[in-house]
């Protein structure tokens, strides 16, 4: 029993100080999470991107560095935020959540809320427009441009080389 | 002793000692950022993280970020509706435009502070909504400013008007977004709805219950309900304002604006509205009882002025803001139909 005691506070004390991270092995296949993830062309948040994925997108594991991770989608390569992606694959349901907003982006299938009981919520609430929503949630600005206002507001705390 | 019951042990060694490395590390980095913490209010500081974590655990567990996605849209479409669909550059956003003007501008600001947020997360922190976030401000004169889970976020112009420059912008996103990286907002769903919605969600036949549509829905609308409830008219609790407060000014520092940027905005509110008892005057703990407690948190750092290209597209942008006396007064609110 002591040493089942131990070992969950051993275990427990390495996770707490974020010790124990599970890096997926190269070449393990991992699905987009987000309704649309920007790969990245290095491993940061800001700057330039290869292209969009969007949820479901099947990528391979190329390498892992910190919180990203290197990836391989049909033949184009860049870096998703581990925030981004799950182990799990996606399967898309066949409903959608209506007008603005495209099938694939906003399908959400699986245990849980579903595109069918958003549209049951609707008939309940005629009264409340959607459209606005799903307009708001087509705004996206480029990585690109937030990379810019950072340099020229210099948005880099009270150092060089921003706030640690 | 049982193999059961061993197990158990290690349950319960995981939790407790996982619990104490999540409350050392908050306290570590709020007195690395303050400096100036004393005994008694690291005590009472894990006094407060201790009731927090534990409700942040239970939304944590049960609400997936898949499920926020559309709890969120069902709070946002509600929050619309209650100001008439009026707010600041709508045409262009019905358009599905984000060109330059105030909604784009806060669109950079927040992507700038979920970065800070998403490079050094805290524990118990949600992860970033899976549509990210989205920033509108309202037509209204009413100082106040709704997040709705899934990173749906509502400033009026009112309370735009008190920034007087993009710091204390950022202070008031912050604050906002902070709601949402701390789950605030699926805490504020009434603890017997839980119950419930754990048979739900861990039930073997969870696709067997969730067929059934109606359940789902009707479970869709009370938590809306309640959520509106706390975020518009009675308040999220003082405990987690005071953690937005404190995750916002976090933030802040991390994104390389300056800290003391929410402080400032509160003081603000202070001056403007007092003994006022509407919107956030309502539904948050006083601005002096706000500021002390940020006065404590915050790093004592020098900060340069900001360049004049900040400043400068600050005035662009908040040159967007419709002219005071014409923005319309919100409607009383009305919940979702069940």
């Amino acid at each position: 029993m002591k040493r089942t005691l131990l070992t969950g506070v051993i275990v427990g004390s390495l996770m707490a100080m974020g010790l124990v991270q599970s890096a997926p092995a190269p070449g393990t296949s991992l699905s987009v999470r987000a309704l649309k993830a920007r790969l990245m062309a290095s491993p940061q948040f800001l700057g330039a991107s290869v292209m969009t994925l969007r949820r479901g997108a099947r990528v391979k594991v190329i390498q892992s560095k910190g919180s990203w991770i290197n990836v391989n989608y049909r033949g184009r390569t860049g870096w998703l935020h581990k925030n981004r992606v799950t182990q799990k694959v996606i399967k898309l349901s066949s409903g959608g959540t209506g007008s603005g907003t495209s099938r694939g982006e906003a399908e959400l299938a699986g245990r849980g809320f579903s595109p069918k009981t958003e549209a049951t919520f609707r008939s309940k609430n005629p009264n409340f427009d959607y459209s606005h929503v799903d307009k708001m949630q087509s705004l996206e600005v480029d990585p690109v441009s937030v990379g810019r206002f950072v340099q020229t507001g210099q948005v880099h705390g009270p150092k060089k080389g921003g706030a640690k | 002793m049982s193999r059961r019951f061993a197990n158990k042990i290690l349950v319960f060694g995981l939790a407790a000692t996982l619990s104490f490395g999540t409350l050392m590390g908050c306290r570590t980095i709020m007195g690395i950022l303050s400096g100036e913490l004393t005994v008694d209010d690291i005590n009472k500081d894990i006094r407060g993280m201790q009731a927090l974590a534990k409700a942040m655990s239970r939304a944590n567990q049960a609400i997936t970020p898949e499920d926020e996605y559309y709890l969120g849209r069902a709070v946002a479409v509600n929050v619309l509706n209650q100001h008439r669909y009026q707010y600041v550059e709508s045409g262009q956003i019905q358009a599905g435009q984000l060109s330059a003007g105030l909604t784009s501008y806060l669109f950079h600001i927040g992507k700038i502070l979920v970065t800070a947020a998403e490079r050094k997360p805290l524990k118990g922190d949600r992860m970033t909504p899976l549509a990210g976030y989205r920033f509108i401000v309202l037509n209204s004169p009413e100082i106040n400013a709704f997040a709705a889970p899934g990173g749906y976020i509502f400033i009026t112009t009112g309370i735009l008007r008190l920034a007087r420059n993009e710091d204390e912008v950022a202070g008031i996103l912050a604050h906002e977004m902070c709601h949402v990286i701390r789950g605030h907002g699926i805490n504020a769903i009434k603890k017997a709805r839980w119950n419930r919605v754990k048979k739900i969600f861990f039930s073997e036949a969870a696709s067997g219950v969730f067929g059934d549509d109606d359940a789902a829905t009707q479970f869709l609308n009370a938590a809306v309900s309640d959520i509106l409830k706390r975020m518009i008219m009675e308040g999220y609790s003082q405990k987690a304002e005071f953690d937005a407060d404190g995750c916002g000014m976090r933030l802040l520092a991390i994104a390389g604006y300056n800290s003391w940027a929410l402080y400032n905005v509160i003081r603000a509110m202070d001056q403007r509205g007092a003994g006022q008892q509407r919107g956030f005057y309502k539904t948050h703990p006083t601005p002096i009882t706000r500021m002390k407690y940020l006065y404590k948190l915050t790093p004592k750092w020098k900060y340069p002025t900001p360049p004049p290209a900040r400043l400068a597209r600050f005035r662009v942008a908040m040159g967007n803001l419709p002219a005071p006396g014409t923005a319309k007064v919100p409607r009383n609110l009305t919940l979702p139909n069940i």
